[in-house]
């Protein structure tokens, strides 16, 4: 956006027709562009003596600036010649901007800093209304209406219930039944003269309300004819915001619905002050996202987009100039968030099972036994953990040089050599498909070999071919580890040296 | 506010058919008075559990001071409030290691823990015992 506004202050130095409008704009740059450099919360916070200040109208930017302002919405709202479609369109050959344009590009920006400024002057009531009527602030939320409160009320608390039918007017009934209940136990005074600040404070406050609700209004005016279902979705000041952002309608129609709430994102700080929202662009200050609760924000800025998207792309074909699908669409969006805020359904606890202890299915027989043996200590190993009663047990070191006593397993249970039988059931079993897996395997090896290696011989020698001998792998492994377990149990362990 | 959701039993005769009715479910009864706050809490531990336990156990809430009767008989009045558990008409004791098997009067706070016991004097219950052990020993106590 800097960018565009020293475009438009070069365009305009150049221009040396329109003396008049030059001065005014620029003064509008200026006010812009000292906002961009620093905030006007902060400057107007830190005003040097700020108790001491009596005409609160100087410390806002805006507000010597609202009857020109006022001026140029009643001058651009009457020409009817200019198209907006045209305006915002001719944005791509920057060279014909009219001043309307410009007016506009530059009400987008106005709006942001009007509306920090109520901000700051509504903080600025607050801390010194707080002494009258402390609970005040928290009673009303809405800072316009805060204000007016203050405006209609003053200082006369104890006769709050002749203002009631007034207070009706812009508060809900029981909004002012809270206030007058409140009222009733507060009973101190703030000097007419401080109470004096106070009340130029609000009266500029609602001043530049006025304002901003007639920038808004003249802004909708103009988007009615161009973008008039987006402009219902999410009102005109977003509308105008997106679309210049996006440069035309019809560039609008064409971005993608991810990139809209990323338009007009200020600075990558503000991902610091909200934790969830990564993007609080224009979107994200539009007022249907505005007062949505953290957590559904992003869901809900995914789905307005979506329909922004829509309705810039009917409203690029222009097939419904009275906004009536925007309506659809805006009613869809409302039916979608408030199923997003609906708190989930609740479930009750499941409950547990009953802890009823059935017997095992499992009672025994000759497979079940076979199974558990197969899984049983040998007798050998039972041996082995035994010990003779003093006498010195025969070692043997095993690969890795750890010294493994053998106890009794050369004895058997009974002390006599040879007792031990080895059981079959505990050595260890291949499975059928194991073994035919290897037979496999082995099978295909030989095969392979038989091509790779005596290719030449088979050439050579022609079909005097001798085929390899098969043995059968079964046997071999499961005799192999038979033979190993037999082996260990003759195995003559080396003796330790007798004492 | 967990024994608002509960249900109470306001005369002697309901406790007896609350008892008595049961067939095959556990029935734990707290005595006590809501406006104590170890009541209070263990109630709200009780409600919190109550639907998880339905399929064995059920839970009722005695206030002492609408239903006397049985103060002394069990000797209710000397704490805050009490857990009795009942399975088909029958007393079901249960070790604690606090000395005290006839009832539960000491504070827990973990739901599982209490889930846990409830299940534990269940299982013995089927198997008709009339004394089971708490899967966890109370004697060290420190609340």
């Amino acid at each position: 956006m800097a960018n565009y506004e020293n475009d438009l202050l070069q365009d305009l130095e150049s221009d040396d027709e329109i003396i008049q409008q030059d001065s005014f704009q620029s003064k509008l740059n200026d006010l812009i562009q000292s906002n961009l450099l620093s905030d006007s919360f902060q400057t107007i916070l830190n005003y040097p003596d700020i108790e001491q200040v009596e005409d609160f109208t100087k410390l806002s930017k805006v507000y010597p600036l609202i009857n020109e302002l006022r001026e140029k919405i009643i001058q651009f709202s009457n020409d009817e010649e200019i198209d907006y479609l045209n305006l915002l369109s001719s944005l791509e050959n920057d060279l014909d901007q009219s001043e309307e344009y410009k007016f506009i590009l530059l009400i987008n920006e106005l709006t942001t800093i009007i509306n920090n400024e109520i901000t700051v002057f509504v903080t600025l009531i607050k801390m010194q209304y707080k002494l009258l009527f402390p609970e005040l602030e928290s009673l009303i939320l809405n800072p316009i209406d805060y204000v007016k409160v203050i405006m209609l009320i003053k200082q006369d608390l104890k006769n709050i219930k002749n203002y009631e039918t007034e207070l009706k007017l812009f508060l809900s009934g029981d909004k002012v039944l809270i206030i007058i209940m409140a009222v009733l136990q507060q009973s101190n005074n703030i000097p007419q003269q401080e109470f004096n600040k106070i009340l130029s404070c609000g009266t500029l406050v609602l001043e530049l309300n006025k304002l901003l609700q007639q920038l808004s209004n003249f802004l909708a005016d103009k988007l009615s004819k161009i973008a008039p279902n987006v402009s219902t979705i999410v009102g005109p000041i977003t509308t105008s915001q997106i679309l210049i952002a996006t440069g035309s309608l019809k560039q609008l129609a064409s971005t993608p619905s991810c990139n809209i709430p990323a338009l007009g994102v200020r600075d990558l700080s503000s991902t610091t002050k909200t934790k969830n929202i990564r993007q609080t662009g224009y979107l994200y200050h539009c007022d249907l996202i505005k007062y949505l609760p953290p957590e559904i924000m992003r869901s809900a800025m995914r789905i307005i987009s979506g329909k922004i998207i829509l309705a810039a792309r009917i409203d690029l074909s222009k097939s419904s100039p009275d906004g009536e699908l925007g309506q659809k669409l805006l009613s869809e969006i409302q039916v979608k968030i408030d199923k997003l805020l609906a708190p989930p359904e609740q479930t009750p606890d499941k409950a547990l099972p009953a802890p009823v202890e059935q017997k095992s299915k499992k009672r025994g027989g000759r497979r079940f036994r076979k199974m558990k043996e197969r899984f049983q200590m040998s007798d050998l190993r039972k041996a082995q953990n035994k010990m003779e009663f003093g006498k010195e047990e025969d070692t043997i070191m095993d690969s890795f040089g750890k010294e493994i006593g053998l106890g009794m397993s050369k004895y058997g249970n009974n002390g006599k050599l040879g007792q031990i039988q080895i059981s079959s059931n505990t050595s260890a079993r291949m499975s059928k498909s194991m073994i035919n897996r290897l037979q496999q395997q082995q099978q295909q090896q030989k095969e392979k070999s038989i091509f790779d290696t005596d290719l030449d011989e088979l050439i050579f020698s022609g079909t005097n071919e001798e085929k390899p001998k098969e043995t059968k792998p079964t046997s071999k492994w499961l005799g192999g580890i038979t033979k190993r377990k037999l082996n260990e149990s003759d195995e003559v362990p080396n003796k330790k040296v007798k004492l | 506010m967990g024994s608002v959701f509960l249900p109470h039993l306001n005369t002697a005769w309901h406790v007896d058919q609350a008892i008595l009715s049961e067939d095959d479910r556990l029935v734990i009864i707290r005595f006590g008075r809501e406006e104590e706050s170890q009541c209070m809490i263990i109630d709200e531990l009780l409600f919190s559990i109550s639907e998880k336990i339905k399929n064995f156990g059920v839970i009722y809430l005695v206030n002492l001071d609408k239903v006397p009767d049985f103060n002394q008989m069990y000797e209710l009045d000397e704490d805050p409030f009490c857990l009795m558990f009942f399975y088909r008409n029958k007393h079901m004791m249960c070790d604690f290691g606090t000395g005290n098997n006839n009832k539960l009067n000491f504070m827990i706070y973990d739901k599982q823990e209490l889930i846990d016991i409830i299940e534990t004097i269940y299982r013995g219950a089927r198997k008709g015992k009339g004394l089971v052990i708490s899967p966890k020993d109370y004697s060290r106590n420190i609340y």
